[in-house]
């Protein structure tokens, strides 16, 4: 099994580091997946009370990569899936991203000692022409043939009410004050471009009212489902991507869906809803 | 010790008691006739950093302490003391409000009190007036020279603080390797940590984007980032560069720097020892044993030569059995290889610390006595020195009494 992949363009490198490092802190454990055509990072998370939630990111490599090159398992089944330890891509991303503009980068599929590594090759410009190399192993899992379909694309979603979010910083302030006062909190959005996100103890409840938002697909008049504002807010508190648009579907009592649209990746954050006794 | 600091002085000196504070615990504070030096050493023995501030750093500066209820000169001394590092920090906490209020700033050791005195004269009339007592006159000595070391090189701080961003912040150690036209900066990682599972990061730096660079010697060298990063953030605040000397595995490492006339700072730091490939297993797990069993703390307080006079100072600074980490070094040098035991491979080496010793001679007679392997000829010896000593010094000590014997007839 053979990947190799180059990045020249600086936006390009910001942009994925960008991703894995929204991945990376999600949960322990992040899944790769290299087709000839694209790069996918799968986050599961763990420790769930229902269903769990799920991370979705595919990448066109032909945006991304000025060079592209990578052999699968066999001819039949041309890809690879690797497995690796979220916490230790963060820790090297966030090397890279304070050290500013890298001239290059360079990703490879690798064996240092006796064990597959991805190595991250870094050329770094520094003062006067000089370029500094910077290379950081991680250790990685090849993730055996038959737990392939572990990861298995998810469907795509029917939504009951399909809408645009607000910004999405606005809400990443408002839940994270929300979560404070209770985990769960329903979500509801009608077909009037109206959002609600509710949260009950017994003393209090409180209700933050976005409106006039974009509708774009309804099958119902209104949708709910009742949501994890932890998760919620873990996955917004890291979501550094900044994108023009993201989509919320919602599937009525079973799935809030947020999908990133961008020209050169896609994300989706699936989180099931709780079903209330 | 009197004197008198302007206020682009005083933040200096705040930041270099911040960067003192990041490495030690307790700071030495030591006038010379050529200015004034603050010293610290770190717990475990394996960092030094002593901080010179020359004469023409102060607006006035006098390393005398006067007897000021009656002049006499023959009573005049050099006062050194010891404060912890948490009361004075506590004084230059605040760099950013030291910068905006305080105009002058003057530091006085009296002689007829143990105070370090400061007083901050500020804008608006204020005047902010610290004393802070300090109970012990030691000082702590570390023998180096700055010549004598194979390989140099100097840059920019900020070229070393980039560097090391590439490394996470939660490396300790990081190995130098030097090569002729190049240095290779890579993380350490722990004999005990199967390597295959860690994130391994490499930084190249060629030799050209060095100020100066001279390399002799083609070696490899280990050491704490922890005391790198307290010097670079003194360093990158006034935009210094930063000299780099160093010899081999397990000899300690010199970081300098300098200002014209007005200030120089020394770093000395202990590096890892070679490891002895044919007992690195069995030593990894005798070394962890050791550290769980000597986790109370060193000897050294009960058998630290306290004394009350002013001039003659004995710290005791041979080297604390601080878990298995540090070798009891010997007072010379260059003997650091008698302490390499297989317990103690890959281990830091602590600093050959030194101080004025009033028997220099009895280290001689020393070495032919005692049968026992190295290391537990060196822990002897310095359990035992007291009793080794030729002469014990006997001095009546004068004791206030604070509450007289209950049962004493009158």
């Amino acid at each position: 099994m053979k990947f190799r992949g180059k990045m020249i363009d600086p936006n390009c490198i910001k942009q994925f580091i960008g991703i894995l490092g929204c991945m990376t802190k999600l949960g322990k454990s992040c899944i790769l997946r290299i087709t000839t055509t694209d790069l996918y990072f799968i986050v599961r998370e763990s420790q769930t009370i229902s269903a769990s939630p799920l991370i979705w990111c595919t990448l066109d490599e032909g945006h991304f990569f000025s060079e592209f090159g990578m052999e699968g398992l066999s001819t039949v089944d041309n890809e690879i899936y690797l497995e690796f330890v979220a916490e230790n891509v963060a820790r090297t991303l966030s090397a890279l991203k304070v050290s500013g503009t890298a001239k290059s980068v360079k990703i490879k599929l690798t064996k240092k000692l006796s064990s597959p590594c991805l190595t991250f090759e870094i050329d770094l410009p520094s003062g006067s022409n000089h370029s500094r190399l910077v290379v950081h192993d991680i250790p990685v899992n090849l993730v055996p043939r038959r737990l392939w379909n572990d990861y298995v694309e998810p469907e795509v979603v029917d939504p009951d009410i399909s809408v645009h979010m607000p910004q999405l910083r606005l809400m990443k302030s408002i839940i994270e004050r929300m979560k404070n006062l209770a985990n769960m909190a329903t979500l509801h959005v009608t077909s009037e471009g109206l959002l609600t996100l509710t949260v009950e103890t017994e003393a209090v409840s409180v209700t933050s009212h976005f409106d006039n938002l974009h509708v774009e697909k309804q099958k119902e008049e209104e949708a709910s489902v009742t949501i994890e504002l932890k998760r919620l807010s873990n996955f917004l508190a890291h979501e550094q991507l900044n994108p023009q648009k993201v989509v919320c579907d919602v599937l009525q009592s079973k799935l809030m869906h947020l999908n990133f649209l961008s020209d050169s990746y896609s994300l989706q954050y699936f989180l099931p809803g709780i079903n209330d006794q | 010790m009197k004197c008198l600091l302007d206020g682009t002085s005083v933040k200096v000196l705040a930041r270099a008691i911040h960067s003192l504070a990041k490495i030690g615990d307790e700071l030495h504070i030591a006038p010379t006739e050529n200015g004034l030096t603050l010293k610290t050493v770190n717990a475990s023995k394996s960092a030094y950093s002593a901080f010179n501030f020359h004469i023409p750093f102060f607006l006035d500066y006098s390393h005398i302490s006067e007897n000021t209820v009656q002049a006499d000169p023959d009573d005049d001394t050099v006062i050194k003391c010891k404060l912890p590092m948490k009361s004075i920090l506590s004084v230059f906490r605040s760099i950013g409000s030291l910068e905006k209020s305080v105009e002058t700033c003057k530091i006085m050791l009296p002689l007829l009190e143990a105070l370090l005195i400061i007083e901050f004269k500020c804008k608006h009339g204020i005047v902010k007036h610290f004393n802070l007592r300090y109970f012990e006159c030691e000082s702590v000595e570390a023998e180096f020279s700055k010549e004598g070391y194979p390989s140099k090189f100097s840059c920019s701080s900020r070229f070393y603080s980039e560097t090391l961003l590439s490394f996470h912040s939660s490396t300790q150690e990081v190995t130098w390797s030097l090569a002729m036209d190049q240095v290779h900066l890579s993380n350490h990682i722990d004999d005990e940590i199967d390597p295959s599972k860690c994130v391994r990061t490499e930084v190249t730096l060629a030799k050209d984007e060095f100020i100066e660079f001279n390399v002799a010697l083609c070696t490899q060298v280990t050491f704490c980032l922890k005391e790198l990063r307290a010097i670079l953030a003194f360093a990158e605040a006034l935009k210094l560069d930063l000299d780099c000397r160093m010899e081999g595995a397990g000899q300690p490492v010199l970081f300098s720097l300098q200002k014209e006339d007005l200030y120089s700072a020394d770093f000395l730091l202990a590096t890892l020892s070679p490891a002895l490939d044919s007992t690195v297993s069995v030593s990894s797990r005798t070394a962890k044993h050791e550290v769980s069993a000597s986790n109370h703390p060193s000897p050294v307080p009960t058998l630290r030569n306290k004394t009350d006079s002013k001039s003659i100072s004995h710290g005791n600074l041979l080297g604390s059995r601080n878990g298995s980490r540090v070798n009891l070094p010997t007072p010379s040098v260059r003997q650091t290889s008698v302490n390499d035991t297989p317990e103690n491979t890959s281990r830091l080496n602590s600093l050959s610390l030194i101080e004025p010793h009033p028997f220099p001679d009895m280290e001689v007679d020393l070495e032919p006595e005692i049968q026992p392997p190295p290391a537990k000829r060196a822990r002897a010896r310095y359990i035992f020195q007291n009793c080794l000593k030729s002469t014990q010094e006997f001095r009546e000590r004068q004791t206030e009494v604070f509450a007289p014997d209950s049962e004493e007839d009158e």
